[in-house]
């Protein structure tokens, strides 16, 4: 079994449940995306996940392994590498200390140049900033670095959370592309935690739509963006921007969507 | 001039002091916010424990060697069992839990030493004059093994992989763990380094400061002073702060009245709290360590 599987997962600061019990599953090579309002408990999903957050109750499996009572250090050691919300680089710390302590778990295998080449190669714009320190960077850069640093873990699954906040259009794009790259290149499994609907729409294989700690719908984008109820809901009422979630996808299930958003 | 040249000199031999003190603590807080106050009582137990070496017929050099992995050892244990069962630290708890180690370290110093000041004998060499100032040759080995050890220090958490993981965990916990770097891990080395300045600092002072079972209390608050010129956030000012505080002592204590010479630092401490509280020479900055 590889890949991450979550079955009936609850989570709660003290007494406030935060998750009514979550499944999901994300294979190799796959990118799943959750979506949804603000506080319905996204980034607690990922942070229970990465043991950041201890689980009330449920399993977490990493590549057929439970971790839903490890720690994060232990859980990032198996394989699990958490972009977290805001980036969290190391701000006083150069870019290239940033990406070394990235390879804390795998400092003593020697291949540390090889994944530093291949991060760099994802991501161009830091190697010109190699010794900057992080705190210095833009935020796309500082994102772009958070991802790198990840990397360097040589993780099997990668969760990330918010990774296009308040980036420009452009850099999202960037982002999105190196997330299906990623995808598959190295056939990682990807979980997404994503505000930015039209951009997780585009890269997922996958969506989960979160309210108030249960998925209330999931299935293919295109299937999610179908459902009239899920649209009208999560994914923004009004037709600008519902359309825009359509219009740069080239998929078959474009006309589709188009006619039924024509229809209302 | 002379006058001033040869406070400078023991200002700077006694500031190097406070500075490795300084860093001990800004190595423990730095990492989880945990004011260590038995941070004093570590130079206190070093130095005894060498007299008490030396005393019974181990050479001084050995006598050094032995103590300061003692002290290290002691003050990892107690990370183990006083900070590290904690579930929610704060600085307030931390403050209440060492001081309660510190106020036991001193009872069992005295119950084993007794009350009196005592001094190792002094490192080998000769007292020099130099234009016109008196330089002990003690002065010279504080000076020149206070601040290697400081610089070595110093340069290991800016250069090696685990002292940049340690800064790591200082800057960003939450991050530094998604990584796999243990905060757990961090904090046990922290101590560690605490406990090996604290013994330097207490062993190469010995000699000419003496030590006694509370000598770590105004060791340590001057120490802390230091500290927090930095916010008790940044190993170089603290070293910097340490060697500042020592010279401004001196310089009170020779020009005006020897009996001022303790309440510079609390003037210091003043002076810091009123105007800065986040560090005297520290730029408004996120940068730590």
């Amino acid at each position: 079994m590889t890949g991450l599987q979550v079955e009936g997962l609850t989570a709660a600061y003290d007494r406030l449940q935060v998750l009514h019990g979550i499944d999901l599953e994300v294979a190799q090579g796959q990118i799943v995306a959750v979506i949804g309002a603000n506080g319905v408990g996204k980034t607690t999903l990922l942070r229970s996940v990465s043991g950041l957050l201890r689980p009330r109750s449920g399993r977490v499996q990493l590549n057929g392994e439970e971790i839903s009572s490890a720690s994060a250090e232990q859980i990032a050691r198996q394989g699990l590498a958490h972009v977290p919300e805001n980036r969290l680089v190391f701000p006083s710390l150069s870019v290239d200390d940033n990406l070394s302590l990235g390879g804390w778990t795998t400092r003593k295998d020697g291949h540390y140049e090889e994944r530093r080449t291949h991060a760099l190669a994802l991501f161009p714009r830091l190697a010109d900033r190699i010794n900057l320190s992080a705190g210095s960077l833009s935020g796309g850069e500082q994102q772009m670095l958070a991802m790198a640093r990840a990397l360097m873990a040589a993780p099997s699954v990668i969760v990330l959370d918010e990774p296009s906040l308040g980036l420009a259009p452009r850099l999202v794009g960037e982002i999105v592309g190196t997330l299906a790259r990623l995808r598959d290149e190295q056939q990682l499994a990807v979980l997404l935690v994503e505000q930015n609907i039209r951009a997780a729409f585009r890269v997922a294989d996958y969506v989960l739509v979160m309210d108030r700690g249960v998925v209330v719908a999931e299935g293919s984008p295109a299937e999610l963006a179908d459902d009239a109820r899920v649209r009208a809901a999560y994914l923004g009422g009004d037709s600008t921007s519902s359309g825009s979630i359509v219009a740069p996808d080239p998929s078959p299930t474009t006309p589709a969507t188009k006619n039924s958003q024509e229809s209302r | 001039m002379s006058d001033l040249l040869q406070l400078l000199f023991s200002g700077l031999a006694q500031g190097s002091i406070y500075g490795l003190v300084a860093i001990g603590f800004v190595a423990v807080f730095s990492v989880r916010e945990i004011v260590n106050l038995a941070q004093g009582e570590y130079s206190a137990l070093a130095g005894l424990s060498a007299i008490s070496a030396v005393a019974a017929g181990v050479p001084l050099l050995l006598a050094i060697l032995l103590v300061v992995p003692l002290v290290i050892g002691v003050s990892v244990i107690i990370e183990r069992v006083c900070i590290e069962p904690v579930r929610r630290m704060t600085p307030l708890v931390s403050i209440i839990l060492t001081l309660g180690v510190s106020t036991a370290l001193k009872a069992a110093m005295l119950l084993i030493w007794g009350p009196q000041a005592r001094g190792l004998p002094p490192f080998p060499g000769r007292d020099l004059v130099v234009a016109g100032i008196s330089v002990r040759s003690q002065e010279l080995w504080i000076i020149g093994i206070a601040v290697l050890v400081a610089v070595v220090v110093i340069w290991a958490y800016e250069h090696t992989l685990l002292g940049k993981a340690m800064r790591a965990c200082a800057e960003q916990p939450v991050a530094a763990r998604l990584v796999g770097i243990s905060p757990r891990m961090a904090t046990m080395i922290a101590f560690g380094i605490a406990g090996l300045v604290g013994a330097v600092a207490g062993v190469i002072g010995s000699p000419i400061y003496f030590s006694s079972w509370d000598y770590g209390l105004g060791l340590g608050l001057k120490g802390f002073v230091a500290a927090t010129l930095g916010g008790l956030i940044s190993l170089r000012v603290a070293l910097f702060g340490g060697v500042v505080l020592g010279i401004l002592e001196n310089l009170v204590a020779g020009y005006i009245d020897s009996g001022y010479r303790d309440a510079v630092a609390f003037l210091v401490l003043l002076l810091v709290l009123l105007i800065r509280p986040q560090g005297l020479m520290l730029k408004a900055s996120g940068a730590r360590v």
